[in-house]
């Protein structure tokens, strides 16, 4: 079998194997690639940053262990910026796999920055019912979620005794695996008047272009190069998030070393397959004619 | 008989269809209620679905095991699987080893689900990486006009999204036109253009597609038109 | 000489606050107060301009006045009073002793829980510290029966106090206006002072509201709309009371009464700039500017919500247009519809699938039944069923949601019957997995892995899954027809399978494999329904390179 057949029928368990080195690697070994910012992911930035400090902003963490990679990063980012800002945090999740996701990150977080559960953040939990939840809340917060996620009354919190129901908060960021977007649009960030944004997983993040264009949402995180993305921006401007141990940014940049590897590996042998598909071709044509 | 198997589901189609239409456009206490009490059923109706679930679930699998079909042993593994899991989430006391009982924090049900369950569902998620690799060396050639565009879109998309994209466009040379600086190439900004121009134009021509398909098959539900969802065939 | 720098010193701090006080903040003008025009007399909403740019720091606040009908809406009965006092000193007399215990076995377990850190800062034996976390278990369920018992006896006053409504939520708010009331309070602020710079212009929106419906020129007024107001607590609000547990509220957030008359102020507010030469002054905390008299209104309940509109003409043009050409259909059922590759290859798939003797695989996406996807997808399988019935071939359908399942296993059986082979329909075949996305897709992979189905149809909606189930399909060699509306899987599919339908094609396929006059007509109407919606992007497109701009267009396409 020469080259080129052996290229056409390659197994896929090969590319399997070299996906899996190629990921493995960089994550070992670091490259440290420089990573660029985009329009859509320093709208974000600018802002959430260009919010008078000590705003409410509502965390929406709509995704499971599944996304962790991709979304994780972005959560830690957004809280510690959040926090860096001094912004309030209410924080909740519409995904039943999400909650110890939030509670490790906002934990982490919340104790690097010194803020208190209840006065500078609090976290709602998780609750069924994608459209009936966020409905709820632009009538009521502490309505809607009596308790928090460790079971204290809301009604009492030092944080929803200005903040009554979303239409009080200054901004929603939705990070969503699945089809949450749509909903804090239609529900919450629309009607109420309240600009958002949403970080969501690579392969949805085209989806949701026609959202950004129409101005529903200020910006667009996809995947883990947003989450990079957003890591550099935030590391840009506040060098000091970088500092504590354990570091609440970067997590992202250093995926990206890995994706970068995979994406380069995937494009290559594209090249390489069509060269061979080519070559295939054009022996078969002159197979043809000599018959 | 026949009745309650034609003509029943559709009148109810049809009074509850024009019902939540209506109660759209009116903003009152009454039509939030409505609403409320609807999905209160779906609720509801879906809980004890889930018996229905469960017991086919159970039945499929004692079937294998007894036919011996292939792969019946997994369907032990399901089973245990089944029986474990309810049973740590039923069960009123604390298992040996956890503080907790049933779902609660510390309890095994717990447990299970972040140390076996999650991991599970995060490998599934990951293997996706890999299908995809393969799947584009497999599919993508140029085979035609519309492949190669594909082709050449998919190449610039995966370039642009990672450092690396940015590293080879900073490489090329830059000119000027007017105040802007550009690159020969520049991966960043031909992806922000595929994903804003192409991407979103034909994303909003198939959805509004599909909502104006939504919109007809609604009405042809709601009429009685279309019936095959109640098994009904023509 | 100390003392005269001093006195000269708080001249000029006097100088320097007193303009920057009286010119920081603009003042509104152009108040009015209104009804909403769209919602069910719950809200009010203002309306002004600003004279000048609001500074960061100025702010806003409206405040109700309490009047005669407010307190008298908030009235308890006799009976309602009555029924609160018994409850009440039922629950005082249930509740003592548990109370008292609960939090005697709070103290215990927080003991404990720092006895366990301790041990394990401490790096104590391993014995040890498991004997310390076993304490501290302990100590935690008790505390936690007796708050479970402290709860169940809240839920039962909650439940004999409620008739229709909270009767202590209404008795505490009847009492908080009075205490304000006799404390010579009578503005009651709906919410905290926001900041100017933060209201919306709901400009091209304005006649949504009762207030300034004549004309559009307003286009640059601001709009807040409020539907609750914030009721003090006059007293301390403790965490809980101390007799019966239950919780004090700082603040009742009161949902205003439709049909009452509030009389409404706005107050606006200013920093007090931090004074170099002045360091002991009070900076930064906001200072009332002025307060503007707006006006009186009650809010009203409508019958039909204005911004809806166009949606409803829409509506009713979209569904006339499909309706006419459903009736045309009948007198003349021979209407021409294009080819679909997808669904013209179905029998193709089932007939390979016969040939090899092994059995069909269909899947109706992972939503629920209530999703018209979902709907798509059953239809489809109620069609496809007879054909495989007509080949006597195998059919497996596995299942996310048992409703669906439920409905599949209908419909396929009418699909064997239809096709006079009831015999040979399988409702074991028909199954449900589990409701979980991965473990579905994991369970479904297996199946094609071991069972390599000959043909596999993934029709309905599919999240990230999509390439999952394609690629492994692709890979046993297995035809594949996808077809689905979740736009972002679609390049998934139209890589991995043979054939994919497109949005409205998994819709458009019922009709098509069914060749059934009526169904066709929809088809037909959603047709020109489509080419309406096209010439309006069109015209608008064009308008926009003119820069041109048709209001009634623009109508037409936003909320009102």
């Amino acid at each position: 079998m020469d080259f080129v057949t052996l290229i056409l029928n390659l197994d896929r368990k090969i590319i399997f194997a070299c996906v899996a080195v190629l990921v493995a690697w960089p994550l070992i070994w670091p490259l440290s690639m420089p990573v660029g910012t985009t329009p859509e992911v320093r709208s974000i930035f600018s802002a959430v940053d260009a919010l008078p400090n000590g705003s409410d902003i509502m965390i929406a963490a709509d995704y499971d262990p599944s996304s962790k990679p991709e979304l994780q990063p972005f959560l830690y980012s957004m809280l510690a910026h959040c926090f860096e800002k001094d912004h309030k945090v209410h924080i909740l999740t519409l995904w039943p796999g999400g909650p110890a996701l939030v509670q490790q990150a906002v934990e982490e977080v919340s104790k690097q920055y010194g803020k208190t559960n209840g006065t500078d953040w609090c976290f709602l939990g998780y609750k069924p019912g994608n459209a009936a939840v966020v409905g709820g809340l632009t009538n009521s917060i502490t309505g809607t979620y009596p308790t928090d996620f460790y079971n204290r009354p809301t009604a009492n919190m030092p944080i929803y005794q200005r903040v009554q129901s979303v239409k009080d908060c200054d901004y929603i960021v939705d990070i969503a695996a699945g089809a949450t977007v749509e909903v804090w649009i239609a529900f919450a960030s629309a009607p109420e008047n309240v600009p958002m944004s949403a970080a969501c997983t690579a392969v949805s993040a085209a989806g949701y272009y026609p959202y950004y264009q129409a101005g529903q949402l200020d910006g667009i995180s996809g995947g883990m190069k947003g989450s990079a993305e957003y890591d550099v921006l935030l590391m840009d401007k506040y060098p000091n998030v970088q500092g504590g141990a354990p570091r609440v940014a970067g997590n992202a940049v250093k995926g990206m070393d890995a994706q970068s590897a995979v994406h380069l590996f995937i494009v290559l042998s594209i090249i390489l397959a069509n060269i061979c598909y080519f070559i295939a071709n054009k022996r078969q044509r002159e197979e043809r004619r000599t018959a | 008989m026949i009745f309650l198997k034609r003509q029943l589901p559709i009148i109810i189609a049809f009074v509850a269809g024009i019902m939540m239409w209506i109660r759209y456009y009116i903003p009152s206490e009454v039509s939030t209620n409505l609403v409320d009490g609807y999905l209160e059923w779906v609720r509801i109706i879906v809980g004890f679905a889930a018996i229905l679930g469960i017991l086919s679930l159970l039945q499929h699998h004692m079937l294998k095991i007894r036919m011996k079909r292939p792969g019946f042993a997994f369907s032990y593994v399901t089973i245990a699987a089944f029986i474990m899991m309810t049973a740590a989430g039923f069960l009123p006391f604390a298992f040996p080893g956890f503080a907790e009982k049933n779902m609660e924090t510390g309890s095994l049900f717990n447990w299970l689900y972040e140390y076996t369950f999650i991991p599970m569902q995060a490998t599934m998620f990951s293997v996706l990486a890999f299908f995809i690799a393969s799947a584009a060396f497999r599919a993508f050639r140029a085979r035609s006009m519309e492949a190669t565009l594909l082709l050449v879109a998919a190449i610039i998309m995966m370039v642009g999204r990672v450092p690396i994209g940015d590293l080879i466009s900073n490489a090329t040379p830059a000119f000027m036109i007017g105040q802007n600086e550009y690159h020969l190439i520049d991966f960043e900004e031909w992806t922000g253009w595929l994903l804003n121009v192409p991407n979103a134009a034909a994303k909003r021509g198939i959805l509004l597609g599909v909502y104006l398909s939504q919109i007809a098959i609604s009405i042809r539900i709601i009429f009685g038109i279309e019936r095959t969802y109640m098994g009904g065939g023509d | 000489m100390g003392m005269g720098k001093r006195i000269l010193a708080c001249m000029a701090a006097v100088l320097v606050l007193l303009p920057v006080h009286a010119m920081a903040v603009p003042a509104p003008a152009d108040v009015e107060l209104g009804d909403v025009a769209n919602d069910d007399g719950s809200a009010l909403a203002v309306s002004w301009n600003w004279n000048g740019t609001p500074a960061e720091s100025d702010l806003f606040s409206f405040e109700v006045r309490i009047n005669e009908q407010l307190l008298d809406h908030f009235a308890l009965t006799e009976r309602q009073q009555k029924t609160l006092t018994d409850a009440r000193s039922w629950l005082v007399g249930q509740i003592a002793d548990v109370l008292t215990q609960r939090d005697a076995a709070k103290a215990e377990m927080d003991a404990a829980q720092s006895a366990l850190d301790q041990a394990i800062l401490d790096k104590e034996p391993d014995g040890t510290i498991n004997q310390k976390r076993h304490e501290y278990w302990q100590k935690y369920r008790v505390h936690k029966r007796l708050d479970h018992q402290v709860n169940r006896l809240h839920n039962a006053f909650s439940a004999r106090t409620y008739a229709g409504e909270d009767l202590r939520l209404k008795a505490l708010t009847w009492e908080f206006l009075n205490e304000a009331l006799r404390s010579g309070k009578e503005w009651i602020s709906v919410a905290d002072p926001a900041p100017m710079a933060s209201v919306g212009t709901r400009g091209d929106r304005s006649d949504l509201f009762g207030v300034n419906s004549a004309s559009r020129a307003d286009a640059g007024m601001l709009f807040y709309t409020f539907d609750t107001i914030s009721v003090p607590n006059p007293g301390t609000a403790d965490s809980s009371d101390e007799a019966t547990g239950l919780e004090q509220f700082r603040a009742i957030p009161v949902r205003l009464v439709p049909d009452i008359e509030y009389q409404v102020r706005m107050s606006t507010f200013g920093t007090v700039p931090a004074n170099p030469m002045f360091p002991e002054a009070e900076a930064g905390g906001p200072q009332l500017a002025d307060v503007v008299q707006i006006g009186t209104a009650a809010p009203i309940g409508n019958a039909f919500d204005k911004s809806k509109l166009n949606n409803l003409i829409f509506a009713l043009l979209f569904g006339g247009i499909i309706l006419t050409f459903i009736i045309l259909a009948r007198r003349n059922p021979n209407m021409f519809i294009r080819r679909i590759a997808g669904l013209e290859a179905v029998d193709e798939a089932i007939g390979r699938a016969t040939e090899m003797g092994k059995p069909v695989m269909y899947l109706c996406g992972l939503q629920s039944l209530s999703e018209l996807s979902t709907l798509a997808a059953i239809n489809i399988l109620g069609r496809v069923a007879g054909k495989i019935a007509d080949y006597e071939s195998d059919l497996i359908v596995p299942n996310r949601d048992p409703v669906v399942q439920t409905v599949a296993q209908e419909v396929v059986k009418e699909g064997y019957a239809t096709a006079g082979r009831p015999d040979a329909y399988r409702e074991d075949n028909i199954f449900f997995l589990t409701d979980d996305q991965f473990s579905f897709t994991a369970a479904t992979c297996g199946i094609m892995m071991r069972d390599k189905p000959a043909a596999i149809f993934l029709m309905g909606y599919y999240y990230a899954e999509s390439l999952l189930l394609a690629e492994t399909g692709a890979d046993t060699g297995a035809i594949q027809i996808a077809g689905t509306d979740a736009e972002h899987q679609l390049p998934f599919f139209i890589v991995t399978c043979d054939y994919t339908l497109i949005g409205e094609e998994l819709y458009a396929a019922s009709a098509y494999l069914s060749r059934e006059p009526m169904l066709l007509g929809s088809l037909k109407g959603q047709d020109i329904a489509k080419a309406f919606m096209m010439a309006i992007i069109l015209l608008q497109a064009i308008l926009f390179i003119f820069s041109a701009q048709w209001d009634v267009l623009r109508d037409l396409v936003t909320p009102l």
